[in-house]
């Protein structure tokens, strides 16, 4: 009985470890070392079922704290208003599109471009922005920028 | 059951050791650390004023005998009052005095900053001659002429431009080798009312004045405190630039550039106006990879080090020391910036706009930093380059200063819309000063020295 029991035991941990690492949504890459979590939250639900909401918060990827205004996210022609925490909710038509990204920008970080997204059949998308900070260094060009020769 | 339930304790235990929580650390490169001013200053108890003054009255405090610098100082001790200052809850001991100029009002003024004990005079020279303009009292709003301070022996310690009841600009007052000077020989003689540098109020005149307004008859007080102040923080942001790994060539330029008012720790207060700004910066020599780069500036900012910037030296061996110290110029700004984003960015969003607007469309630091110097500092570098100049003997037009002020600025819309001619100028200009050729590959004659780096 203490056998089986002390195995149970041993099982309940594994699958917690597992299910640790399932549920935690792994970083998108993009060009620099900043990134994005996508989850979906919600799909194929009766009402509203032509929209979906996207919401989420933008981060520093350092210190893993919202990042303070100003922020410019763009989708399409539209800018997104973000929260002074960081927040941001924009909501669309989940038909086929291609060509849906998101591209987020703010003041000394490297700027984020999502993949092209397909929201098909979604109705609530939580999509989260790690910004990396900038950190290429401001140089003194003597004699302009030159053309290589 | 005594198992069970230890092994359910284990189990709860372990739950909360495997947390599904990523756990990001925390940097200590942290953004957005805001300094707070320290206030520093502190009321002087009136009883401590009033002996003080008795004994100047009775000529026990000043150096009497230095004839050419007596100036018959009396001080009223009855009118000593203590006034308030805003941002701050330490009070101003004031009291009217006389001198042997009939027609300048002068204060005794005395309060405790950093824990000493400053006393100063302050001279109200009306603008035409040293007799009363219309009438008016030289306390009015609509006061025009020159505010000078001076110690109790009538040394002038600075001096402003005042039109209407308001500071104009600061007088460069030139050094001796005998000291400040006297305050005879400004009203008197009138030899030493040099041109404004920088022009315009660059340092803000509500800080430290008496309320409730700072145009008001104290507003020179404050301001003179105000100059006091910022000669301390002048001070401490040169003495704190940590330049211990920077070659000993560039630094004898820097040290050379911190004994006048070009130094950086001057060129950041004239900008900002800010005396919290945090400004830190490390400079060193190294290498730098890139071709035609003599130094860069890092975006990243902490409470240590500050920002740092590396000079490259090797890379230009025959630049003069007038090409070397426009590129710390240049680059003192950069760690400006830098330090201001990162220390006070409420500040920085209000203060530099079009910097915040271009960052949606350039989109890094160089070209932001460098656009909004071209436009609006280029010329605070040109002035700041000819102090230097000149301190160090250089007799040279204000034309070259300027044109060297644009070094590292030619690929800004700012350059750029000067004409072809300007452009061609001022690029042969900073390729002799930095290579001893023109743009075309012709030997020209430096205007500086080298700088043997």
């Amino acid at each position: 009985m203490k056998k089986i029991n002390l195995n149970l035991i041993l099982f309940a941990f594994v699958m917690i470890l597992n299910g640790c690492s399932s549920t935690n949504s792994k970083l998108i890459p993009t060009a620099n070392k900043g990134g994005y979590k996508v989850n979906v939250i919600k799909s194929k639900s009766k009402i509203n079922s032509d929209e979906v909401v996207i919401k989420g918060t933008v981060f520093d990827v350092t210190t893993g704290k919202p990042i303070s205004p100003p922020v410019l996210m763009t989708i399409g022609c539209l800018k997104i208003k973000i929260s002074s925490q960081g927040e941001y909710s924009y909501k669309t038509k989940n038909f086929k599109d291609d060509y849906f990204f998101i591209e987020v920008i703010s003041i000394g970080y490297k700027s984020i471009i999502t993949d092209y997204l397909d929201l098909t059949g979604k109705n609530e998308v939580k999509i989260d922005f790690y910004m990396v900070q900038d950190d290429r260094p401001i140089i003194n060009c003597e004699l302009g920028i030159q053309t290589q020769k | 059951m005594k198992t069970k339930i230890k092994f359910s304790i284990i189990l709860i235990a372990t739950l909360f050791l495997f947390n599904c929580t990523s756990v990001i650390d925390n940097d200590e490169n942290v953004i957005n650390t805001k300094i707070t001013q320290t206030d520093n200053l502190k009321t002087v108890p009136l009883n401590n004023s009033i002996r003080f003054l008795k004994q100047i009255n009775n000529k026990k405090l000043t150096s009497k005998g230095i004839v050419s610098s007596d100036i018959d100082l009396y001080i009223d001790i009855e009118s000593l009052e203590q006034v308030d200052l805003t941002n701050t809850d330490a009070k101003l001991n004031v009291a009217t005095a006389t001198t042997k100029f009939k027609s300048v009002e002068t204060e005794f003024l005395q309060i405790e900053i950093n824990g000493e004990l400053q006393t100063v005079l302050f001279h109200y020279v009306p603008e035409k001659d040293i007799t009363m303009s219309n009438g008016i009292s030289t306390k009015d709003d609509s006061f025009t002429g020159s505010v000078y301070s001076t110690d109790l022996d009538g040394r002038v310690l600075s001096g402003f431009e005042v039109n209407k009841g308001s500071v104009t600009g600061e007088y460069r007052l030139p050094t001796s080798s005998t000291g400040p000077i006297p305050l005879n020989e400004v009203i008197i003689k009138n030899t030493y009312k040099a041109q404004t540098y920088y022009g315009g109020i660059y340092f803000n005149n509500s800080d430290y004045t008496r309320t409730p307004n700072y145009l008001n008859n104290y507003s020179s007080l404050g301001v003179a405190y105000a100059a006091y102040y910022k000669y301390l923080q002048t001070k401490k942001i040169n003495d704190e630039i940590k330049d211990a790994k920077l070659k000993p060539c560039l630094k004898k330029i820097l040290d050379n550039l911190k004994k006048t008012t070009a130094s950086p720790g001057n060129m950041v207060l004239n900008f900002t106006g800010d005396w919290s700004t945090g400004y830190n910066w490390t400079v060193e020599s190294g290498v730098i990879k890139e071709s035609n780069v003599t130094a860069n500036t890092s975006p990243y900012y902490n409470l240590v080090n500050g920002t740092t910037t590396v000079f490259d030296s090797q890379k230009y061996p025959n630049a003069s020391e007038l090409s070397w110290a426009r590129t710390i110029l240049h680059e003192s700004i950069h760690a400006y910036l830098v330090t201001y984003f990162n220390t006070n960015r409420p500040g920085w969003m209000a203060t530099y706009p079009q910097m915040v607007a271009d960052w949606g469309v350039k989109q890094n630091w160089n070209n932001l930093h460098h656009e909004e110097i071209s436009r609006s500092l280029v010329k605070s570098i040109g002035e700041a380059l000819e102090v230097y100049g000149i301190s160090q003997g250089y007799n040279l037009s204000k034309e070259f200063y300027q044109d060297m002020a644009w070094g590292g600025l030619q690929d800004t819309d700012a350059f750029k819309a000067l004409s072809t001619t300007e452009q061609k100028r001022i690029s042969d200009t900073l390729a002799t000063e930095l290579t001893g050729e023109d743009l075309n590959g012709d030997v020209k004659q430096q205007k500086g020295k080298k700088a043997g780096c």
